[in-house]
């Protein structure tokens, strides 16, 4: 009897090889989040107030939601949800807490079996500095995704200008967040390209080290100096947001890589201005996470979380973007062709929901 | 200025890329002072192993604003000196 019942048990454990690692973006999201799964607790049923809810799942330990994410034979994952917001990532104890929170994803992902965790969204940042470390010491790789995801941005991109007949050579570029992981990655692959970089973070002498010999590069500690570019690219993980819709100047492209957004986009899009969600592929995936995502369509997919299954389906469980040494244009150039040859693609342009058409970008261009 | 502030000072001051003394002890040092969000994780991953077995993830440490203000809070909790 016993022996049947390990038989049954082997034979049905689904044995998982990657993780994905993420949370909510904001309170809207984990409210739209309660609506759709467990209505028995969204506020509207429940009377609690907005703080309430948000305390109460700040109170709940990181979990592995159940739905198993099955690639391929044999290269199955789970997403692990980890219980903070990041606008609420106010103060010492709600960091160390949300610190706490994602090494414990880790562990978590190490314990289900998994041999690579993709650190989605913030979840990164919880670890900063520390990935190599925590990988070590948990003996599981890790990967912020920041490879794929700044590849995959600077793709889209790309593919936005051949569309428009336009030039890299001839725009200015701002990149919000040019300190960070992803925005030091598209300033260094963009500097040679561009006719302009504005460069923009908040600490100015790590961002004036970083920038160190490139003549086409300008510095500067005011989110609102983007305003000047033809070109936005905001990789920020800032959970406030920094820039409007109603402050961009007649023309201009965003590419907001942030998650949360950086960019407030206005309730009726302005007619004169491209704005779409970057650093995103596009997939044949057999499993559908876009509603708990926060994504517009079944076939869209977070760089990062592309990134690691990716290298789970390529069996190279390794710390690809450990958010310690920069990301080079060799390593993007790497893990692009390595997606694509697993089928991702540089996700279409999406704005809040909707595919952005060839006639819908006809017609913004028409009011330039 | 105490042994800790002047610690802390030091490691903040090492992720601003100033000189120690430049960095305020009596501003928000999660909002004022110009830190990125992940140098200010790092920061913070740093003090809990610079001072055990202090830990920020404390109700207490809820309301700590400033590095005099965390100082403070260490010195009350901290079991040894730093290093």
């Amino acid at each position: 009897m016993v022996i049947v019942h390990s038989f049954i048990v082997h034979f049905y454990f689904v044995s998982i090889s990657f993780a994905l690692l993420g949370h909510p973006a904001n309170y809207d999201h984990l409210d739209h989040l309660l609506r759709q799964l467990r209505p028995d607790l969204a506020p509207e049923n429940t009377g609690t107030s907005r703080e309430g809810v948000a305390q109460l799942f700040e109170l709940v330990p990181s979990y592995a939601e159940k739905a198993t994410l099955s690639v391929a034979p044999n290269v199955n994952g789970k997403l692990i949800v980890c219980t903070f917001l990041p606008d609420r990532l106010t103060s010492p104890k709600q960091l160390t807490s949300a610190h706490h929170k994602t090494r414990d994803a880790c562990q978590l992902s190490k314990d289900l079996g998994a041999k690579i965790a993709g650190l989605g969204g913030f979840t990164s940042i919880t670890i900063a500095g520390k990935l190599n470390a925590l990988s070590d010491e948990l003996g599981i790789a890790l990967t912020s995704g920041g490879s794929l995801t700044s590849a995959l941005a600077l793709a889209q991109i790309d593919l936005l200008l051949q569309k428009l007949k336009l030039k890299i050579k001839d725009q200015t570029i701002a990149i919000l967040g040019a300190s960070g992981e992803i925005g030091t990655a598209c300033m260094s692959a963009l500097a040679a390209r561009a006719k302009k970089v504005i460069a923009i973070a908040r600490n100015k002498n790590k961002l004036e080290q970083l920038v160190g010999e490139h003549r086409t590069v300008f510095t500067s500690i005011d989110p609102h100096d983007a305003y000047q570019a033809d070109i936005i690219i905001a990789a920020t993980s800032s959970a406030q947001p920094l820039l409007s819709e109603s402050g961009l100047k007649r023309g201009a492209i965003v590419c907001d890589i942030g998650y949360p957004k950086t960019l407030v986009e206005s309730p009726s899009p302005r007619p004169d201005v491209l704005i779409f969600g970057g650093g995103l592929a596009e997939s044949d995936l057999p499993f559908d996470l876009h509603l708990i995502m926060g994504l517009p369509s079944p076939r869209l997919i977070y760089g990062c979380f592309s990134e690691t299954i990716t290298l789970a389906l390529s069996h190279r469980f390794e710390n690809f973007s450990d958010g310690e040494l920069p990301i080079t244009i060799e390593r993007m150039e790497e893990i692009l062709a390595l997606a694509y040859s697993h089928g991702f693609k540089p996700a279409p342009l999406y704005r809040q929901d909707t595919l952005m058409t060839d006639a819908m970008i006809e017609r913004v261009i028409s009011n330039w | 200025m105490t042994a800790t502030e002047s610690k802390l000072q030091e490691i903040v001051a090492a992720k601003l890329k100033v000189k120690p003394d430049q960095v305020p002890l009596d501003k928000s040092f999660v909002e004022d002072i110009g830190l990125d969000s992940f140098d200010l994780m790092s920061i913070i991953i740093e003090i809990e192993e610079t001072f055990p077995p202090v830990s920020l993830a404390a109700d207490e440490a809820q309301t700590l604003k400033t590095l005099q203000e965390v100082a403070a809070y260490i010195d009350r909790h901290a079991t040894r000196s730093p290093s």
